[in-house]
């Protein structure tokens, strides 16, 4: 039968003689292209899951205006900070009982959007639908006793009313049906703020709905929470409406606009963001070093078929027919590996995602399948050309003789040894004439191993996070006199030596960072810019114009005179010096030694901080004072953290230094002497109050609290902020009244719900006689963060390791090729006695020069990168928090080299089975 | 003294479901300082013989004895320790290590055998083949010719007891092959070598003190067996 010569013809003909070794480089192509498409697979289904469980956690708004009636969020003003907004209709505030009563949940529901926005995830039941029924987050349930609720039962309440903006001392019993079991949002954002908004949260936010439409029971009228989506999601947009707020006279008190909500949500944001940008470079870089790989595979295929190539061209074919005919076998072969591929790649992803867990959603992009086979088959086709129309330049004798591999050996200048060990000369010179094709090993690992490093610097850093999360539960006792220029010594309630060692012997606790504090004031010899400008609560301020924006133009500290009410102050106070109140706080030695980080100037001495003769103070470098102008009026706002391109109407450099005295001195009193609507009037100041004063050293300096204990939550850092020890405190008080006021207590790992459960009901019983705590459990949100974490550390793991596996697989790739190449003089070799030793060694030397130089330079380019990413952030203020990971990145190199070595061993072993002959003759 | 004798020496390859008998039951012996030559018309199985004899292959059946020594008992390291140390090996198509000099080339079997060179012996056999000019080339910058003499030298270098010789005039010229040909039976002579040589051209073969004529793997003339005879 006469069949008819095409192109397609010839090609299929070709697979067909050469399936073995079609069928090794297909294998190639198909890693090649699973690599890329399913680190493509997995990053967009990583994406979709991260934000989902974003959303799932904390909704899609990033604003929420608590207590927001007043307001009228249709407004041009507002819309132009808005993009979209919905309301809670808040109808009660449920509990248990009296005695539980900060326990209770928020009872409301949500407008459309708003229901669009706070994304409120049922995991079992379903929504309401009808009058009495209620669907409830699962903490929420918890808080308030009722874990053993199911789904259909009832569940009695004491639903407290709103008036509108507060919920009335009026209450009345309410028997729901519980429809549905939600997923837990209240609990995530309320520590979110960290602390301060936790009540604003438990009040206004709800966390079990009702039905649509329903009312408040009669005589009230229901608040509102706004639940809205930032035009802008920065900070600068954020602090804009912030500050449009404030111009409006919206106080904390009516409007939870949380600033720290937004800076979190920003940073767990940023956490998955750079996560999945660092992945996303490795994938790109990862998919180019996998074209790389089938460009190489193709060459290798194409130099072992010149001589085919040049009796083609030999016999009349023209190059546009050379490039046809071996491009229609690349396109054949494309077409059989990328749906290989891609459904490898595909089912692997899923495998990947389903082991990380349930939160972890898989829902693969249409479009990333079509984009992984078209850029699968693009990849193959363009890897193929490359070396085919160089390989279709050559003329046809050059091609069968092999002319210019001849040509470049002979412009290499050798000298002869008289003396040599082949496996050493002979790897030598093979690096030397196929410098340019081995090179390709070099610069993958190079790459490899340079992403790999700040891979593992990322995870090490998560991982760091991981184990180093926050608290568990905080304590705070908050006293109205915090802050106040006098202290009430009466007032000083909190935690006792005995309640922290009681929470120790409960066996569940690790460790505790607590602390105590007061005011005190710091006796200046000259009135200050700095001070004035720090924050010092409800301290008497120096001058008015910190209170009067209006008249703030042209204003400096040089020529202004200092307010009457703190002229009073120190009259009264009997201060010949200037005093500047700021907070003093005591911690314990695992407190202090992590502020050792934060020390710009001096050291921390434990013993002069508890004999009283040192403090350490913590300062910012400079307060700035700005003037913001809106169309309702100006306003004051002092800044830290200065701009270069934001003009400042004062800048104060801090004035302290390290071996500086200092006096202070603490005001005491024993009754309270004003409420908390205090706000620096000196006729209300006690005028039997103790004075203690001491002059003490400045030990240590610290301008930026290091992220370990701002993360120790507790209120506010004041600017100055005199710390000390327990001991040091005690001295500097002159009373040993004071008590822990604040507590971050952290349980072991090993802890259970019910262990939860009971270190809430022993933290409840401490502070059960003491007004004004605020207890914040951060337990179960911990786990959530953790089991988040550690997934993620997983999955960048995971792509790490599959970009050492790939570059494994590149490695192997062109050693075998080389090996294949060398097959004749392997053949020779063994001819004239070389042992499978000698021939194992000599490859192995070359692998092992190519391996040295490609880690060395990908080591030593990962330690340039980030010494320059060191110096740039230090030029900058900032300090570089990823760490310097080394040591895990040589232990995959270690295990690549070794994988790469047997992988040699067997191959050359695969040679020595095949006679000599086979191994010399020609193809 | 025999130093290399066959016994039923066997080699079978497959072609597809056909079973090629390219060695068939030969059985042959040499002597100390002999030139042989095998010849026979392309594929009759004298190549296949060769490399059996040389243990560059291993055969299917029958033995081998080198100085009374069986070979069928050498794993792959002994193997390799008889060629480097005994035997020497010219292939038709040259066989230089590319990436090595010249001299190297030469010093391939000697560096193997980790031993020092014998520099006097070394330069006689390059004097003897007029190599000296191209030792420091790599065998791309060699002619045909140069390069089959470095292949011979390199097959001396050892001071073999056996140089087994593949076509060695096959890819040279008339001028060169006649050159080659003279040098081996040269050093051969001198160096109480003894040379097997596969050639398919009747005028090299003449030349040789024995002929064994070999057709579909059996040897079917042997010129010292029909002298003996008569």
């Amino acid at each position: 039968m006469k069949r008819k010569l095409t192109v397609n013809a010839l090609a299929f003909g070709n697979l067909r003689k050469r399936k073995k070794q079609y069928a090794l480089m297909c294998v190639g192509i198909i890693l090649a292209m699973v690599f890329s498409s399913g680190t493509l697979f997995f990053l967009s289904c990583m994406r979709e899951s991260t934000q989902e469980i974003f959303y799932r956690r904390y909704g899609k708004e990033n604003i929420l205006l608590m207590n927001s009636q007043s307001l009228d969020m249709e407004s041009e003003a507002i819309q132009g900070y808005i993009q979209s907004s919905g309301e809670a209709h808040i109808t009660g505030y449920g509990y248990l009982s009296e005695e539980e009563q900060n326990d209770g949940v928020a009872i409301g529901w949500l407008d459309e959007t708003a229901a669009m926005l706070a994304y409120p995830v049922v995991e079992e039941g379903r929504m309401p639908q009808s009058a009495g029924e209620i669907a409830v987050e699962r903490d929420a349930l918890a808080r308030m006793g009722l874990h053993n609720k199911k789904v259909g039962d009832t569940m009695t309440l004491q639903v407290q009313i709103p008036d509108g903006t507060q919920y009335l001392d009026k209450s009345e019993k309410i028997t729901y049906t519980l429809v549905g079991i939600l997923s837990d949002k209240r609990r995530n954002l309320s520590v979110l703020p960290l602390s301060g908004q936790a009540e604003l949260f438990r009040l206004y936010l709800p966390a079990a709905y009702v039905v649509e439409g329903t009312q408040p029971a009669p005589g009230g009228r229901e608040a509102t929470t706004c639940y809205a989506a930032a035009n802008y999601f920065t900070e600068d947009g954020f602090s804009a409406f912030y500050d449009y707020l404030r111009s409006q006279n919206a106080t904390a008190q009516y409007y939870g606009v949380t600033s720290n909500f937004m800076g979190i949500a920003n940073s767990e944001e940023a956490q998955v963001t750079n996560t999945t940008a660092l992945a996303a470079v490795l994938a790109v870089v990862l998919t180019v070093v996998s074209c790389l790989g089938i460009v190489n595979a193709f060459q290798t295929n194409l130099r072992q078929r010149r001589t085919q190539i040049g009796l083609l061209r030999a016999v009349g074919a023209t190059r546009r027919q050379i490039i046809q005919l071996y491009g229609r076998e690349a396109f054949l072969l494309s077409l059989i590996c990328a749906p290989v591929s891609i459904a490898i790649s595909y089912f692997g992803s899923y495998l990947i995602i389903r082991l990380l867990g349930d939160s972890f959603l898989f829902r693969p992009k249409i479009w990333i399948l079509l984009v992984c086979a078209v850029v699968g088959v693009g990849c193959v086709m363009a890897a193929a050309l490359i070396p085919l129309s160089s390989a279709a330049k050559i003329s046809p004798m050059q091609a069968i003789r092999n002319i210019d591999w001849t040509r470049k050996m002979v412009r290499k200048k050798i000298h002869s040894q008289t003396s040599y060990r082949l496996p050493n000369l002979l790897a030598k010179r093979q690096l030397l004439f196929h410098r340019g094709k081995q090179a390709l090993v070099s610069v993958i690992l190079i790459i490899a191993i340079c992403l790999s490093c700040f891979g593992f610097s990322w995870i090490r850093q998560m991982g760091e996070n991981l184990w180093t999360s926050l608290y568990d539960y905080e304590v705070e006792i908050s006293s109205d006199f915090y802050g106040n220029p006098v202290n009430v010594l009466s007032q000083s309630v909190g935690l006792s030596e005995n309640d922290l060692q009681e929470l120790y012997d409960t066996g569940y606790v690790k460790n505790i960072y607590a602390r105590k504090e007061c005011t005190v004031q710091m006796l200046l010899e000259e009135p200050s810019a700095y001070a004035a400008l720090s924050s010092t609560s409800n301290g008497i301020r120096m001058w008015d114009i910190l209170s009067d924006p209006d008249n703030a133009d042209g204003w400096s500290p040089e020529n202004a005179a200092l307010s009457e009410e703190y002229e009073a102050f120190r009259s009264q106070c009997g201060y010949e010096q200037y005093p500047m109140a700021t907070g003093m706080r005591a911690a314990d030695d695992d407190m202090l030694s992590l502020l050792e980080e934060g020390v710009v100037e001096g050291e921390i001495n434990l013993s002069k901080l508890n004999s009283g003769e040192e403090v350490i103070l913590y300062a910012p470098r400079q307060i700035a004072m700005e003037i913001g102008t809106t169309e309702y009026g100006n306003y004051i706002s002092t800044v830290r953290t200065l701009s270069e391109d934001e003009e400042y109407l004062v800048v104060a450099d801090c004035p302290f230094h390290a071996g500086d005295t200092l006096p202070l001195s603490h005001l005491s009193t024993e009754e309270a002497w004003a409420d908390d609507a205090y706000s620096g009037e000196v006729s209300l100041l006690p005028e039997d109050f103790t004075r203690t004063d001491h002059t003490v050293t400045i030990g240590a300096i610290i301008h930026e609290l290091p992220d370990a204990v701002v993360n120790q939550g507790g209120s506010n850092w004041f600017d100055a902020t005199v710390i000390t020890s327990f001991p040091g405190f005690q001295t500097l008080t002159g009373t040993d009244r004071y008590r822990y006021n604040n507590a971050c207590i952290y349980l072991n790992q090993t802890c259970t719900e019910e262990i939860d459960d009971y270190m809430q009901s022993t933290l409840e019983r401490l502070t059960s006689g003491i007004s004004n705590t605020y207890l914040y459990s951060r337990f179960a949100f911990n786990a959530e963060q953790k089991m988040q974490t550690r997934s993620m550390v997983t999955a960048l793991l995971a792509v790490v390791i599959l970009a050492f596996a790939i570059c494994g697989s590149m490695i192997n790739n062109a050693l075998t090729s080389r090996i294949r190449e060398g097959k004749r003089e392997i053949g020779t070799l063994r001819a004239v006695g070389a042992s499978a030793q000698e021939l194992n060694r000599s490859y192995v030397l070359q692998f092992l020069s190519l391996f040295g130089w490609g880690a060395g330079i990908g080591f030593g380019l990962y330690a340039a990168l980030y010494g320059i990413l060191w110096a740039v952030l230090q030029s900058q203020g900032m300090s570089l928090e990823l760490p310097f990971a080394v040591w895990e990145c040589l232990a995959v190199c270690l295990v690549l080299f070794l994988v790469c070595v047997i992988n040699l061993r067997m191959k050359i072993r695969q040679q020595m089975k095949t006679s000599i002959i086979e191994n010399i003759r020609e193809l | 003294m025999n130093i290399l004798e066959c016994r039923d020496l066997t080699k079978e390859y497959y072609s597809g479901d056909t079973v090629v008998h390219a060695v068939d039951g030969v059985s042959l012996t040499f002597s100390q300082g002999e030139f042989c030559a095998i010849t026979g018309p392309s594929g009759s199985g004298k190549s296949t013989l060769l490399h059996v004899l040389s243990s560059l292959e291993s055969p299917t059946g029958g033995k081998i004895f080198y100085q009374e020594a069986d070979l069928s008992g050498y794993n792959d390291n002994q193997l390799s320790i008889l060629r480097r140390r005994r035997f020497g090996f010219v292939f038709q198509s040259y066989n230089l290590v590319p990436e090595l000099t010249g001299y190297e080339n030469i010093l391939l079997p000697v560096m193997l055998d980790k031993k020092k060179p014998d520099e006097a012996y070394l330069e006689k056999i390059i004097q003897i083949l007029g190599v000296e000019e191209r030792l420091g080339h790599l065998p791309s910058a060699m002619s045909g010719g140069q390069q089959q003499r470095i292949a011979i030298a390199r097959a001396l270098a050892n001071k073999p007891s056996i140089l087994f010789a593949d076509e060695p005039t096959g890819n040279l010229d008339g001028k060169s092959g006649r050159e080659v040909l003279s040098l081996l039976k040269y050093v051969g002579k001198e160096l109480g070598i003894t040379l097997i040589m596969v050639t398919h051209d009747l005028q090299v073969a003449e030349q040789a003190q024995r002929i064994l004529r070999i057709e579909d793997g059996k040897i079917v003339k042997d010129s010292a067996k029909e002298a003996g005879d008569r």
